[in-house]
């Protein structure tokens, strides 16, 4: 009966100890998922912003599909005759971005008759208030038709809505 | 005393386990912050932005040959052999309202549903007159050329696929309709 008033003094360091674990798990949980005020000033010490534009000037977000960058359309290729199509990139952000073709773009159309190549994207696009500078880079995409690409099967033929995607990630 | 005897000797191992809970404490607590922080540079890792860019291709009309052939099963795809022996056009009718008929003999391996398509260059072919109003071109038999694209003359393509073509590939366009059908391009 003597042991009762011991185990119950050993216990109270050692339940502190746990709730010390659980209080702090819990905060730190709170803290890096759910606190918006934390969150925000995480997101000010590395904002991410990839904006995109075709006339170097109209920069926009461009997330998804839907809000696209309208590039000019395509007419006309034949296969002596490769047509290039850029994106001017702005790193809006505050963080270096390397930049990375999606690897969902296409690199054939029209059942092969037409070949689409992309140019080399940088590694580190540095931020910049301003599109300007090293914030700024082109990405180019190349239309090809084979030079031994069939008339009968390819001349004429069209598609819409093409999506090519840049990625840009922190890391 | 003996009662305080027993009670100093059994104090000190307490304090020990204490202490060893504290530190197992503690070091739970370094470990539940290293998980945290790692976790917050795996999700500041995959931060990412994507741009989206879209446009449309369409290609030009083109010949490899004066007139060619190629069977076109479903899907576009190539099923079997055509060839183009020999190719000629005739014109007649006064300018604005002519008819041209471009023929050629066909030499094909192949079975319906698959269906000859014609790529006439008529810039390689002679008797084409000049001055062709394209833009009021319209196929003069819908019915045997179940499709035609006059969109980039000279370039003419027709697809036979109505055709009982056996053996010949006719294409009929009439100048001044009001029509656009030839301009319709032949399908994807």
């Amino acid at each position: 009966m003597t042991i009762h008033p011991n185990r119950r003094r050993l216990a109270v360091p050692a339940l502190l100890g746990l709730g010390v674990v659980a209080g702090f798990g819990v905060a730190t949980t709170s803290a890096a998922w759910t606190d918006d005020a934390v969150f925000t000033a995480q997101a000010s010490a590395g904002r991410v912003d990839l904006r995109g534009a075709t006339d170097g000037s109209s920069y926009e977000p461009a997330d998804d599909a839907a809000a696209a960058v309208r590039l000019d359309p395509i007419t006309g290729l034949t296969p002596d005759a490769p047509a290039v199509r850029n994106v001017q990139l702005w790193n809006a952000g505050s963080v270096p971005m390397n930049l990375t073709w999606s690897s969902t773009n296409p690199t054939s159309l029209l059942g092969g008759c037409v070949d689409v190549t992309y140019s080399t994207l940088t590694t580190a696009l540095r931020p910049g208030q301003a599109p300007a500078g090293d914030a700024v880079t082109t990405a180019t995409v190349t239309f090809t038709v084979a030079d031994d690409a069939d008339a009968a099967t390819c001349s004429g033929r069209s598609v819409s809505d093409v999506t090519v995607v840049v990625q840009g990630s922190t890391s | 005393m003996t009662s305080t005897t027993h009670s100093t000797t059994r104090r000190f191992p307490h304090r020990t386990r204490a202490l060893w809970a504290v530190l197992v404490a503690a070091a739970l607590v370094v470990a539940g912050f290293a998980l945290t922080v790692g976790s917050t540079d795996r999700t500041s890792a995959a931060w990412t932005r994507d741009v989206h860019a879209v446009s449309s291709v369409r290609l030009a009309s083109w010949a490899t040959a004066p007139m060619s052939c190629t069977p076109v099963g479903p899907g576009s795809t190539v099923a079997g052999t055509c060839e183009i022996e020999s190719a000629e056009v005739s014109v007649k009718g006064t300018p604005g309202h002519r008819e041209m008929v471009i023929s050629g003999k066909i030499v094909g391996s192949f079975d319906p549903p698959v269906f000859p398509r014609l790529v006439v260059d008529l810039s390689e072919l002679p008797n084409v007159p000049a001055g062709w109003d394209w833009a009021t071109t319209a196929p003069a038999d819908i019915q045997h050329v179940d499709r035609v694209d006059c969109s980039a003359p000279p370039i003419v393509i027709a697809d036979l696929s109505n055709q009982s073509w056996n053996g010949k590939g006719t294409i009929e366009l009439l100048e001044g309709q009001s029509t656009g059908l030839c301009l319709a391009p032949v399908s994807a």
